[in-house]
């Protein structure tokens, strides 16, 4: 079977998710290819994407690996395949300009009293979860975010004080690579089931767009870690359960 | 026993066949019910296909008395079962609860208690809660843990059970103060959950609600500051498939479910 939720341009025709059919295992593994195509797709199309995503990208890696070996051997080494068949090398950190920790101080002066600039949102979001600056309105502002995608299914260029309705555009692939990265890192050092939830809808969106709307808008591995950081999650959390996730 | 000062909204879902169904098995007759008519021949969220119903029906397999309000006849329509045990009913050509015409027909009614069972996401506006009636509504989750959309599915995952809550509803999602809850212990098929199973948790607690009312002559709550917990959204499917398909424990483990 064809993997559904990634098949229609889902900034065009967002799915709501509602009340969705029982396929039997047969949608794990459909997902699972599915995933696995756009890994592969991707590694001969432009991955530029533009600073400070690459920097960002090359901290996050290594805390992800981190994480995932701390779980399991082989979780890690999963989570290595899977990037290694996206890219011939793993972007390191000490081949990268700048650290992370000038954006995290954005955090502190945003307020839903103001406009929120979406780019600058995420950028804060990701760099505090990848410096030891722990932040408890980390929480409140993905938790926000969250809201807004879940709700409309888009990320909006700015969100006017009050944080309700999205201004700007809201095709920017750039805007929902970045949410993912920021759910990645959350949902792997907290372990909390809505976010990985909301990381596949973003994943679905990502995957269901035309290789125009992607080129030059993420950095060279970035699509495949945050698809290698859901799959390999999907798959630990299906192993605990008892069920199979192989691809057909 | 008709029970005077409460009466029902609903559209006709599995859900409101498993609460009316349990209702009349109680003798808890509602006073009145205003029925939510789809007018369209495309089910809305919570109702079942045509196609599918009976086969959802049959694929409950517990016998355990906690889920014994699951082994509800899914195929048989609220109207019919109104009209075999009197209960008297208005049907609204708008299946939307926020429509102008069907809070006029709630504000008009003389019962301050009205059981909420309309259709599957839509929320209830001010000029509805405005109207000075109590609604009373069972959440599908555990509150305050799970607010939200499709927390069952979450829950499964995460602690291995579902659970049911009755609240009044107020403004803000899932916060009402809770009534009752329940934790459930997962189905034997949870491939029918979101149709059988779902309803017929919520419709027992929905009884035990009721009784409780009926013997303490009032509504008494047992969490009357529904605060924290997480909010949920819908689950994605690539989930809910691991939820179901879990090999884990799916017979009641207790039977008292508490």
């Amino acid at each position: 079977m064809n993997y559904p939720y990634s098949q229609t341009n889902r900034l065009e025709e967002p799915h709501n998710y509602m009340y969705t059919p029982f396929q039997g295992g047969a949608l794990l593994q459909s997902y699972q290819s599915s995933r696995m195509a756009v890994v592969y797709r991707r590694t001969a199309a432009d991955q530029r994407g533009v600073e400070p995503d690459h920097m960002l990208l090359a901290y996050a890696l290594p805390i992800l690996e981190n994480i995932f070996d701390a779980i399991s051997i082989e979780a890690g080494k999963k989570l290595r395949a899977l990037l290694e068949c996206g890219s011939a090398k793993i972007v390191r950190r000490s081949r990268v300009e700048g650290n992370p920790d000038g954006l995290t101080k954005v955090l502190g002066k945003l307020t839903v009293d103001e406009t929120v600039t979406t780019l600058d949102l995420l950028h804060a979001l990701i760099a505090v979860q990848l410096t030891n600056n722990q932040n408890a309105n980390a929480k409140v502002w993905l938790d926000r975010l969250v809201q807004r995608f879940e709700v409309t299914k888009k990320l909006y260029e700015s969100y006017p004080p009050g944080f309700r309705k999205g201004t700007g555009a809201n095709t920017s692939a750039r805007l929902y690579w970045l949410f993912a990265l920021a759910l990645c890192l959350f949902y792997a050092k907290k372990n909390e089931m809505q976010y990985l939830s909301t990381l596949l809808k973003v994943c679905d969106l990502l995957c269901s767009l035309p290789e125009n709307l992607l080129d030059g808008q993420i950095p060279e591995q970035g699509l495949s870690a945050i698809l290698a950081t859901e799959i390999v999650s999907v798959q630990m959390l299906a192993e605990k359960k008892g069920v199979v996730v192989a691809s057909e | 026993m008709r029970l005077n000062d409460i009466c029902m909204i609903a559209g006709d879902t599995s859900r409101s066949r498993a609460y009316l169904q349990a209702l009349v098995r109680n003798d808890l007759l509602p006073n009145y019910v205003l029925v939510l008519e789809n007018g369209s021949d495309q089910p809305l969220p919570g109702q079942l296909g045509k196609a599918t119903s009976n086969q959802e029906a049959e694929r409950t397999v517990e016998t355990d008395e906690c889920w014994s309000d699951a082994h509800f006849d899914s195929s048989q329509p609220i109207k019919a079962l109104m009209d075999e045990f009197g209960i008297p009913f208005e049907v609204s050509m708008s299946k939307d609860i926020n429509d102008p015409t069907v809070v006029e027909a709630i504000r008009r009614r003389a019962e301050s208690v009205f059981i909420y069972s309309g259709f599957g996401g839509v929320l209830l506006r001010k000029e509805v809660l405005s109207t000075g009636k109590h609604f009373l509504h069972v959440h599908g989750g555990y509150l305050p843990d799970y607010k939200g959309s499709t927390t069952n599915y979450y829950s499964l995952i995460v602690e291995d059970t579902l659970g049911a809550s009755a609240i009044f509803l107020c403004e803000e999602i899932d916060c009402g103060p809770v009534l009752l809850r329940r934790k459930f212990p997962p189905p034997g098929n949870r491939q029918a959950i979101d149709y059988i199973y779902d309803s017929g948790a919520r419709a027992k607690v929905l009884i035990e609600t009721l009784q409780n009312y009926l013997k303490s002559g009032g509504w008494e709550f047992e969490l009357p500051a529904n605060t924290g917990g997480e909010t949920y959204y819908i689950i994605h499917p690539v989930l809910k498939h691991i939820a179901i398909l879990d090999k884990g424990r799916s017979t009641p483990i207790n039977p008292s479910f508490r």
